[in-house]
């Protein structure tokens, strides 16, 4: 009996730990850095997955002694890497998404938004001013086809399951009565 | 309710007042139509596609240029049914997978109780109100062209159709609910087939089981009585009444196309008022798919100071409903001076002249879609099992050649809506009267044809 209670216990820490760590993945957030003459650029996205529609991000720049940067006048933009397009399709493409930043929790860290119209490579790059000299960093990253949206479906399943048992409850009491 | 089958008297000789063209004169056809596998043989299939659509859009990819659900719905399905319509009139209603829900619940939790006054008196209304908010949801929230959305809409279909069918008795919820069912009773008045009942075979029938039914086959689901039935807009053709007709006296037959519409009994203003503004639907389809609209709702924000689309949008759907409505008012009342009517009077009569104009703008543009991105629903459903065709064209048709063929379709759809506008004229006129008549309806349809023609000229943006 011991050695029963015993095993499910060990079972069960295992299965419980092992899923939190993955619950706790499953909330960090995107990040990524990229160096450019001496100058580190970190974008961090608040979802793992990045999926279509507004993401919010941060995005700061460190020196080579891991200071801000001040002074940088940054300029972000989003566009999709066309780096792999055949652009044989003569279709007319967008224009990059310039993003307006605001001032951040951090000294040197800023804050936006962008839209993601559709899944795919894209690129927000930074642009920003180091002793006068202009530098661009491009911070690549994918964005995920979105899932089903399980609340919505949920919903309806509900009002639908609802509607079902309503009516077949009246039909019985009416073939009763 | 349901009756048994009682023959009437031998004397009746069914083939001498049968119509010639009649359909169902062919055995095989007719064998076929009164078996137990029609309609089934044709609704299962199409609600497992439909059932399959339906999880694409909402559980696919979220992107419309790679959701099967999308291509299916938009770039095939949407297209075809006005060309369905044409040709075989509301036979897509007994398909409709929408339709096969309401008669599974209803047989299962179904309450069948009576459609209530109000849904009988103004269902047509709601029908006409549910279209233009449907459309008006579609470019200002973009139901079309997000996969999420169309899903949503055919959810909440599929969740209004559920309560229908549990609750009210038949196919309430085609009849005096769906938009869809509305559109598609406009357009099979101008459609090729017609199913009647043979009016001397009918006034001696005491059974009446068409409508009310057998013990093995409903009656008609659509509330119609084949016995006076003179419109095919009702009509689905399940084929419930041929089964049920103890004395043969039901007829399919084929038709010129725009016939029913010459000769209209007792014109309803409701079914006019949907008949013009699909006019204006199927201009703003066209003027937001153009690629200047882009320009012309710059000058509509800076003139209206606001930048709001839900404004700006819902100025142009104004606008572009309004402009039909006010063009069949006008020319009612011009028209007014020949043919001494009241403008409602011509407003309601005159209307059904539109009609054909309606279906071949509907049928030009949607000719775009599908011969423009009619690969992507082969690329889509490859794009199922893993191949993917990124960046390779979707058209069928040069857009060129898809352009001749809208001006074509424009021009067929014009000559018959002249051409209804004279014989309605001329079903209720005197000689003197019908020539100002139908010249002041003529000019009404050149109009609406060169602006659907001029919208078609341009160069239209896709829907994948």
């Amino acid at each position: 009996m011991k050695l029963k209670f015993f095993k499910n216990f060990v079972l069960t820490t295992i299965l419980v730990l092992s899923f939190s760590t993955l619950a706790f993945a499953a909330t960090t957030g995107t990040q990524i850095n990229k160096q450019v003459d001496g100058v580190k650029a970190s974008l961090t996205f608040a979802n793992e997955k990045l999926k279509p529609g507004s993401n919010e991000f941060t995005i700061s720049l460190l020196d080579i002694n891991g200071k801000p940067l001040s002074n940088a006048n940054l300029k972000v933009t989003a566009d999709m890497d066309r780096s792999t397009d055949m652009g044989g399709d003569g279709m007319e493409k967008d224009k990059p998404m310039m993003i307006d930043l605001k001032e951040g929790s951090k000294k040197g860290e800023y804050s936006g938004m962008a839209d993601f119209k559709t899944k795919g490579k894209w690129i927000i790059k930074a642009n920003f001013d180091v002793q006068g000299q202009k530098k661009t960093i491009d911070l690549n990253f994918d964005v995920q086809s979105a899932g089903p949206n399980f609340l919505i479906i949920g919903g309806f399943s509900g009002v639908v399951v609802l509607i079902i048992a309503i009516a077949a409850i009246n039909k019985k009491k009416s073939i009763k009565s | 309710m349901a009756n048994q089958k009682k023959p009437l008297g031998q004397d009746l000789s069914p083939s001498t007042v049968k119509k010639e063209k009649d359909l169902l004169k062919n055995k095989k056809f007719k064998k076929f139509i009164k078996s137990k596998w029609y309609p089934g043989v044709f609704q299962w299939p199409v609600a497992l596609i439909f059932a399959f659509i339906v999880y694409e859009l909402i559980a696919g990819p979220a992107e419309a240029h790679d959701n099967f659900g999308t291509a299916g719905t938009w770039v095939l399905w949407w297209p075809l049914l006005p060309i369905l319509l044409l040709l075989f009139g509301r036979f897509w209603c007994i398909v409709c997978p929408f339709g096969l829900l309401n008669d599974v619940v209803q047989k299962f939790v179904g309450n069948n109780k009576p459609v209530p006054k109000f849904l009988r008196k103004y269902g047509i209304w709601i029908i006409d109100i549910t279209f233009l908010m449907i459309t008006w949801s579609d470019h200002v929230w973009g139901v079309v062209e997000n996969p999420r959305g169309s899903g949503i809409l055919l959810l909440m279909i599929t969740t209004s159709v559920i309560f229908s069918g549990a609750l009210f008795e038949r196919r309430t919820w085609c009849r005096y609910l769906c938009f869809l069912g509305g559109l598609s009773g406009n357009y099979s008045r101008a459609g090729m087939v017609e199913l009647r009942g043979t009016s001397d075979i009918c006034k001696k029938c005491t059974t009446a089981s068409c409508y009310k039914g057998t013990s093995e086959v409903p009656g008609c689901p659509m509330f119609e009585f084949p016995k006076t039935m003179d419109s095919s807009a009702e009509c689905n053709l399940c084929g419930n009444c041929v089964k049920n007709c103890p004395n043969d006296s039901i007829t399919i037959s084929t038709r010129i196309p725009t016939k029913e519409l010459w000769n209209i009994k007792k014109p309803k203003i409701e079914v006019a008022f949907l008949s013009i503004v699909i006019m204006g639907i199927v201009f703003v389809q066209n003027i937001t798919m153009l690629k200047i609209w882009g320009e012309i709702l710059n000058s509509l924000e800076n003139f209206l100071g606001t930048t709001n689309y839900y404004i700006t949008f819902t100025v142009t759907f104004f606008i572009a409903m309004l402009i039909p409505i006010t063009l069949l008012l006008l020319t009612g009342l011009i028209a007014k001076k020949f043919n001494k009517a009241s403008i409602k009077e011509n407003f309601a009569r005159f209307g059904y002249a539109v009609i054909p104009l309606d279906l071949a703008g509907h049928i030009a543009h949607n000719l775009f879609h599908l011969l423009a991105e009619g690969k992507s629903v082969g690329y889509t459903f490859m794009g199922l099992f893993g191949m993917e065709y990124h960046g390779a064209s979707t058209a069928i048709l040069s857009n060129s050649t898809i352009q001749i063929l809208q001006y074509i379709i424009i021009a067929i759809g014009t000559v018959g809506s002249i051409y209804t506008a004279y014989r309605i004229a001329k079903s209720s006129q005197t000689k003197e009267k019908l020539f100002g008549t139908s010249i002041v309806y003529t000019i009404l349809m050149i109009l609406l044809a060169v602006a659907n023609i001029l919208l078609f000229s341009l160069p239209m943006a896709m829907r994948m």
